[in-house]
């Protein structure tokens, strides 16, 4: 039963953020502290993970048919690892993302413009599928995702240390 | 003075040595010859028309004559003209599952007419009456028939019962229609078949004014006649006269009762009043505390005449007019309630201060068959209105509203309607109801006319029938067709007369909840129908008073809804509301037991009126005014009337009203008159419990609900309200200088564990809500909905001084396990495995010895207390008192009496004693626990430092804290983490901040929610607790908050302003939306809240919210969150 109703709020989590088609889940088992979002984006804790909610921030909001200018401020509660998720919030829907700049940590490549030796952006874990070449914010590549397509980095941070995260997004055509 | 046989003494003494009766004078020896019978009752009789216009005025009442079996008996006359009655004894309220029987003897006589019918049927009517939030029909009807003969016959049966929360009644019928034979009674026995003997001492209290009606200075006789358990030849004593509706006493006058020939004690008494208002007499002796039957009497100011529309000319009733479709013959006889008298109703509506009547002008009654109209019996009611200058308010029809199976209703032949219409029937969408809409033209028409015709001379306000919004899903077209018809009747009746008053809409039922939306069908059908009345017509069943079972304002709330619907606003005038919920206690689901109310709801239903702008209330039945209950022969108008009659003279000259805000909870205003010369204030505090008004100093004459003068400085203010006369500039100085003292709305008690303060609050007010109160400076709130009484907040680290607080002395406190060690070296262990608290004792005792009884000897004794920190007011609660012995034995105790409580209990031999360990079952986290151990010589060893009647008090003890985990983690915010509290979570957006941060809080950190831009939705933070479905069934929920420059940018009835919400399965609930129906904004310092759960659908988790509303900027910090479940 509770199963059930897991899977029934994560649905209904889920469809609730239908409209908000942009995020990006942190994900880290030090536990992660929002400080602050830009305008329309909200950052709220995976609640189907009952009192380690604080483990997985899910960044959200809506994008807009042109390049827009999103930021969020994060602290992580301890020393470790972020698993960072670019993805969308829908199977069906894409999302594209350029230009990634992170003070306070280190996050390789956020402009996808460096390949690796597969022809994928250095520093990232993502299908070829997922790379863009077309209509990128800056440089020639950006990504495009979905909720099953995804863009991911491990990012090493200090507990304590705040990590300052700025992105483009705009919808997929 | 005729000598009476011994036998006849002997019977008399006899009665007193027989089982005591549940009725009341039996024996029919307490009334006075010829005069009303005591504990009998017409509730209603049935005249025929012809009777009741050769003797309007007589008055109809059982009666106390001679000839009895033996000595007196009850005569229900065999009146000219009757066609039927309904005599009733008492109420009878019947608890437990019994046998009972009832017996009397019976025989008849000729009727008036001189005619006597052998072997007539009566009937016994024995039922129980509805109690409707148990079952929908009676849960008992029987009875029997009885045909008496000429001479004395007994008849009798027995009744198996169940107990039942309504009152049984039984009731004596006529088993015919004409020439109803005079029936006799005596002996009329109702008693349980197991009742023990037990003297029958009872008195009836006998005026010389049947009527039971006095005006002030016009001397009260009364006769005192006892049944008592004596011999004596004079028995002195008093007659007390006190005020029916608070007891409080008005006089006491001495009685000397003489033993009569009959054994029947009999004294009189004379009273001179000035005084006026609704008393009872009840008779005072020393050793005796007989049973009173009637005794209840009004005296009355002399009425007063007031100008149209004035506020003293908007005070009426719903006229009874006679006409009762469910009795034979409706039409061609007269049906007279409780009241008694056809003349007298409307006589007594005059004296009662009543100025307006509601007439149910029944088309049926107009035009019984098609085409044939008739003025009686509709006339006489408005000829008596006239003649007693009561204005009716013509309420055309009745009501089109009738039941789905229009056939089965023409059967039974009980409709308001003439059966023609049924042809216009039509039956609702939901098949619950049927309505009539009859056609205008050619049908409706001629009602109308000939209404209008008949009448127009002396009705000049007219009501667009009754009721006609009731339909829940009515036919296509009703709205229009309602419309239509109100709009002929408007254009017809003003043309006739056009400075007439047409009301209509008739909207009913508690308008805030109203399902069937009439309003708004109307409003959809054509908004303009508002021009086609002159004012609204309407029923606030279950939202006619400002306070009512708790709920404040539902009366000003539903005129407020109702005006809010019309496009242009109208009057609204309250044509019926039957019921008033008391304010004392509350009434069973039954309608007889519904129409019953006071002098205090009497009087706010008229108040609250005015100030509500309710332009005139007519809103009761006529036997609201009388006392049904102890009745003597005829019912005594009651406090109901009396107030009326107060209020009605007192409102003599006034001509506008305002209110004047002077507390939250007194609610007041102020009529004027129209030369602004003279004004009446008046006010009533609106909680349960009251408060001590001190009038501020004016030239004014304060005065009861009765109009009483009253002297002081100070008076008792409940809902009973105050009248206060004077000048207009007096009466306000005096009203606005006044001063409410609730000392004390929430007597505060505390009770420490280590850093941890358990405040219990008990509520003073008596209102089951959320009260303010202070511990020191601190603001505090209290919720007292879910234990109207007592309600407990513990509050950690609390330093703030205990200013008006009554602290309990510290005591020793453990938090578990823990070891405790005796005067004389004996040690006890104390631990806590889940729910089971073990203690083990180490008793140093070479060589116990066990007494005969456990204490005599040598044991250990544990008294707990599982609740030391409820009723902070009661040492003396004699806790359980748990005991065992080195041989075994062990019990449970309280007050010396053993309990079923089932422990364990082991013991076993040591080198230096023996040692006990008791492992008893507690489910509660705090315990007051107190350890003696007793030698074989007597001698006790105690903890260390603890003194105290062990056994019987409590306070003393010392407390543990059993190692049960708070429910809600980090309550306190003692841990976090760059500035985000553990176990607690929340959204981030633009615009919102969260920080836990240190010295922030109250006591310690604090957890501050702030909004700089406002959202669409609430700013919290939240945290999730789980437990098993449905083990809970409620949840408390107390914090600290402080608001810093929180404001909302529109009302959100409770969404906007501080957010405190808790989730749950399927649901939820904001608390502020939910109980208070508008936004928390109090910024300042801390405060405490406490704030009640309710859970449901079988939860097995709760969300605890805590943040900003929608709409809302501003900060809120939050320390010392707990959560207590039920």
């Amino acid at each position: 039963m509770k199963k059930m109703l897991f899977a029934l709020a994560f649905t209904i989590a889920a469809a609730g953020f239908a409209a908000e088609d942009i995020r990006i889940d942190l994900a880290a088992t030090t536990g992660l502290v929002c400080n602050s979002v830009s305008k329309g984006v909200t950052a709220s804790p995976a609640i189907w993970m009952k009192e380690k909610q604080d483990q997985r921030l899910l960044i959200r909001a809506n994008s807009t048919p042109e390049w827009k200018q999103y930021s969020f401020k994060i602290t992580p509660k301890a020393d470790g690892v972020i698993d960072f998720n670019v993805m969308s919030n829908q199977k069906n829907k894409n999302v594209c993302y350029d230009k990634f700049t992170v003070k306070g940590a280190v996050l390789k490549n956020g402009d996808f413009e460096t390949m690796n030796s597969k022809g994928l952006p250095d520093g990232w874990s993502l299908n070829q599928d997922v790379l863009c070449s077309e209509g990128a914010a800056s440089g020639k590549h950006c990504v495009r995702t979905n909720h099953d397509k995804r863009a991911i980095q491990k990012i090493s941070v200090k507990g304590g240390q705040a990590v300052e995260v700025t992105f483009l997004a705009k919808t997929a055509k | 003075m005729k000598k009476v046989p011994i036998f006849l003494l002997l019977s008399s003494m006899s009665l007193l040595a027989a089982a005591k009766t549940i009725n009341s004078n039996s024996s029919a020896e307490l009334g006075i010859e010829n005069g009303p019978a005591p504990g009998f009752k017409f509730e209603n009789i049935q005249i025929s028309n012809q009777e009741v216009k050769a003797r309007p005025d007589r008055i109809y009442y059982p009666v106390t004559v001679s000839g009895g079996n033996p000595g007196k008996c009850i005569m229900l006359t065999g009146y000219r003209g009757l066609r039927s009655y309904r005599l009733s004894l008492e109420d009878f309220y019947i608890h437990d599952a019994c046998e009972v029987e009832i017996s009397f003897d019976a025989k008849t006589g000729p009727n008036e007419n001189g005619k006597y019918t052998p072997n007539q049927l009566f009937r016994i009517d024995f039922r129980a009456n509805t109690d409707y939030d148990r079952d929908k029909h009676y849960p008992m009807i029987s009875g029997f028939g009885f045909r008496p003969g000429s001479e004395w016959k007994r008849f009798s049966k027995r009744f198996k019962i169940k107990g039942y929360t309504n009152f049984y009644s039984i009731w004596i019928l006529p088993g015919v229609r004409q020439e109803i034979n005079t029936l006799y009674l005596d002996n009329f026995r109702f008693v349980r078949v197991d009742a023990p003997v037990k003297p029958q001492d009872e008195y009836a209290v006998t005026f010389d004014k049947i009527d039971s009606l006095y005006r002030s200075g016009e001397p009260v006789k009364m006769t005192f006649r006892a049944i008592l358990d004596s011999q004596e030849k004079l028995i002195s004593g008093k007659a007390d006269i006190r005020f029916f509706h608070d007891q409080k006493q008005a006089a006491s006058l001495p009685v000397s009762l003489t033993r009569q020939p009959d054994g029947i004690y009999e004294g009189t008494v004379l009273w001179k009043p000035e005084l006026h208002g609704a008393f009872a007499a009840h008779l005072n002796l020393k050793d005796f505390t007989p049973e009173r039957i009637g005794g209840d009497f009004a005296i009355i100011h002399d009425p007063v005449d007031h100008p149209r529309f004035s506020p003293g000319w908007a005070l009426g009733s719903n006229t009874e007019n006679g006409i009762h479709f469910y009795t034979g013959e409706p039409l061609e006889t007269t049906f007279i309630s409780l009241v008694g008298g056809v003349e007298k109703t409307f006589r007594d509506m005059r004296l009662s201060g009543q100025a307006i009547g509601r007439v149910w002008g029944y088309w049926r009654a107009v035009e019984p068959e098609q085409g044939k109209f008739r003025k009686e019996p509709l006339g006489n009611t408005i000829r008596m209105m006239k003649k007693y200058r009561i204005e009716p308010v013509f309420c055309l029809v009745g009501s089109f509203n009738t039941r789905t199976n229009i056939q089965e209703v023409l059967k039974r032949g009980r409709q308001g309607f003439p059966p023609y219409l049924a042809k216009w029937h039509k039956v609702t969408k939901d098949n619950r109801s049927g309505v009539l809409m009859v056609p205008v033209q050619g049908v409706y028409d001629r009602y109308l006319d000939f209404v209008l015709n008949t009448w127009r001379d002396d009705v000049k306000i007219w009501e667009m029938s009754n009721e006609p919004g009731l339909l829940i899903h009515p036919p296509e077209g009703h709205a229009k067709w309602f419309i239509d018809l109100c709009r002929y009747t408007y254009e017809t009746i003003k043309k006739a007369q056009p400075d007439s008053i047409v009301l209509g809409n008739g909207v009913t039922g508690d308008f805030g909840m109203n399902i069937v939306g009439w309003c708004q069908q109307l409003n959809r059908a054509n908004p303009d129908y508002v021009n086609w009345l002159d004012g609204v017509a309407f029923h606030p069943y279950n939202c006619g008073l400002d306070y009512m079972n708790g709920m404040y304002f539902r009366y000003r709330d539903v005129v407020r809804d109702i005006s809010n619907t019309l496009k242009v606003k109208k009057p609204l005038w309250n044509t019926e509301n039957y019921y008033l919920q008391t304010a004392y206690s509350k009434q069973i689901n039954y309608y007889l037991n519904k129409e019953r109310f006071g002098a205090n709801e009497i009087a706010r239903q008229f108040l609250d009126g005015f100030l509500n702008g309710v332009k005139a209330t007519m809103a009761n039945t006529p036997t609201a005014f009388y006392r049904q209950v102890n009745v003597n022969g005829l019912a005594a108008p009651n406090d109901v009337f009396a107030a009326t009659n107060a209020l009605s003279v007192l409102l003599k000259e006034m001509d506008s009203v305002r209110e004047l805000p002077l507390s939250r909870w007194v609610r007041a205003g102020l009529f004027q008159s129209k030369d602004g010369k003279k004004a009446l204030g008046f006010l009533y505090d609106m909680r349960p419990s009251g408060s001590t008004w001190i009038p501020g100093r004016a030239s004014a004459r304060i005065l009861d609900i009765y109009g009483n003068p009253v002297k002081g400085m100070e008076f008792k203010l409940k809902f009973e309200p105050y009248y206060v006369t004077g000048t207009p500039a007096e009466v306000e100085k005096l009203l606005r200088n006044s001063d409410f003292r609730l000392q004390n709305p929430v007597k505060i008690r505390a009770r420490r564990f280590g850093s941890t303060t358990f405040f219990e609050g008990r509520n003073m007010t008596g209102l089951p809500i959320e009260i303010e109160s202070k511990i020191g400076s601190l603001p505090v709130q209290f919720s007292f909905r879910q234990d109207p009484v007592r309600s407990t907040i513990a509050v950690e680290g609390f330093q703030s001084p205990l200013t008006g607080v009554a602290l309990i002395p510290d005591t020793p406190a453990f938090s578990l396990p823990a070891k405790i060690e005796l005067e004389n070296g004996s040690m006890a262990e104390i631990s806590c495995k889940g729910e089971e608290l073990i203690v083990k004792v180490d008793v140093r005792e070479k060589n116990p010895r066990v007494g005969k009884v456990f204490h005599e000897g040598s044991c250990v004794e544990l008294f707990l207390d599982d609740q030391p920190f409820r009723n902070l007011d009661l040492n003396a609660t004699y806790p359980l008192q748990f005991y065992g012995t080195p041989t075994g034995g062990k019990g449970v105790l309280k007050r010396g009496k053993a309990q079923k409580k089932p422990f364990e209990f082991q013991v076993r031999k040591t080198a230096s004693g023996y040692q006990t360990v008791f492992r008893i079952p507690v489910q509660n986290k705090y315990l007051g626990v107190d350890l003696i151990v007793t030698r074989g010589d007597g001698t006790k060893e105690r903890i260390k430092g603890i003194r105290g009647m062990s056994f019987k008090e409590r306070f003393h003890y010392p407390l543990i804290r059993t190692g049960k985990k708070d429910v809600l983690k980090n309550g306190y915010f003692e841990r976090t983490r760059f500035g985000s509290p553990d176990f607690w979570f929340h959204e981030v957006r633009f615009g919102t901040k969260f920080l836990c941060a240190e010295k922030s809080g109250c006591t310690g950190n604090g957890m501050s929610v702030e909004v700089t831009q406002e959202q669409r939705v609430p700013a919290a933070v939240y945290q999730r607790v789980e437990f098993p479905a449905g083990k809970y069934r409620h949840a408390l929920l107390s914090f600290f908050a402080r608001m810093e420059k929180v404001k909302t940018s529109s009302e959100g009835k409770g969404k906007h302003g501080l957010f405190i919400r808790a989730l749950m399965n399927r649901g939820g609930q904001n608390y502020a939306e939910a109980f208070l129906k508008k936004d928390i904004v109090e910024n300042g310092g801390w405060k405490l809240y406490q704030i009640p759960i309710e859970l449901k659908n079988n939860t097995d988790f709760l969300t605890v919210e805590l943040g900003l509303g929608s709409a809302t900027t501003g900060k809120v910090t939050f320390d010392n969150i707990r959560l207590e479940l039920k």
